[in-house]
């Protein structure tokens, strides 16, 4: 390739990384108004571990367990994250906390508390493509939740990520990332 | 056979008034019987450890007013009397 080419193809790729950073990144869901006053919002999403503690995994010559998906309820009425325990373990979250006391309607908590992440991927409207992915990192409690709906709460420590918005007669909830500050 | 972090626990129970008085709201990390000290985030307090003692187990937890920490309400029908 010419060094002109290239230049090109540079430039191109900064303009591309520009849009991205403009673009609003907004998680859309789209539901039957009846599902989503029946069910409520739940959604499809990963869980993994902490890039510390992949680090951590990498430098002990341990392998990095992948991304597991989990479909988590978005529950306004929890402070923090619940998943079924199984996929606490399969995720190969790190143990914090032992005994996490947990108050609550329908969750029979195991008392632990693990360091995880939640991913989140959006493709780019802009960018053909291309994905905007998020993650936001935070304590995640195991719990027995008697269900089969979903596998996990997502609670106010993501949602202060997010500005949400949930339209009943529409069925329709977005999530739109707050971006850190370059 | 002792529990993981059962230690670290009974640590933090024995220290959770005075803490809840200097440190509330802040992250403390116990490995053993270190209390290896106070962050302002999950995050950092979890670095360090990681850090420090990279795949060991330490605790992590966050000193609140009292010991319930997390409400959720999900479920298909609550009855009010």
């Amino acid at each position: 390739m010419s060094s002109s080419a290239a230049r090109k193809r540079r430039a191109a790729e900064a303009q591309a990384a520009r849009k991205l950073q403009r673009e609003p990144v907004v998680l859309q869901f789209d539901y039957q108004p009846g599902a989503l006053l029946y069910h409520g919002p739940i959604i499809t999403t990963g869980l993994t571990i902490t890039q510390a503690h992949a680090d951590a995994l990498t430098a002990a010559g341990s392998p990095v367990p992948p991304v597991v998906s989990c479909r988590f309820l978005i529950d306004t009425g929890a402070d923090g994250c619940v998943v079924k325990h199984e996929f606490a373990v399969k995720a190969g979250l790190k143990l914090i906390n032992a005994n996490s006391p947990l108050a609550g309607v329908g969750v029979d908590t195991t008392g632990k508390t693990y360091m995880g992440r939640v991913v989140f991927g959006v493709p780019s409207k802009v960018i053909s493509g291309a994905v905007h992915s998020m993650s936001v990192d935070t304590q995640v409690m195991s719990g027995d939740l008697k269900t089969t709906l979903f596998d996990g709460l997502i609670g106010r420590d993501v949602l202060q990520h997010f500005v949400m918005t949930y339209d009943g007669k529409t069925g329709r909830v977005t999530m739109q990332y707050h971006k850190p500050s370059p | 056979m002792p529990q993981p972090l059962e230690h670290e626990t009974a640590l933090f129970d024995k220290h959770a008034e005075e803490w809840r008085k200097k440190h509330l709201g802040q992250f403390v990390l116990i490995k053993g019987d270190e209390i290896v000290g106070f962050y302002p985030s999950l995050e950092k307090a979890f670095t360090v450890g990681t850090g420090r003692f990279g795949l060991e187990t330490f605790l992590v937890r966050q000193i609140v007013p009292k010991d319930v920490v997390n409400v959720s309400l999900y479920g298909k029908r609550i009855h009010v009397a």
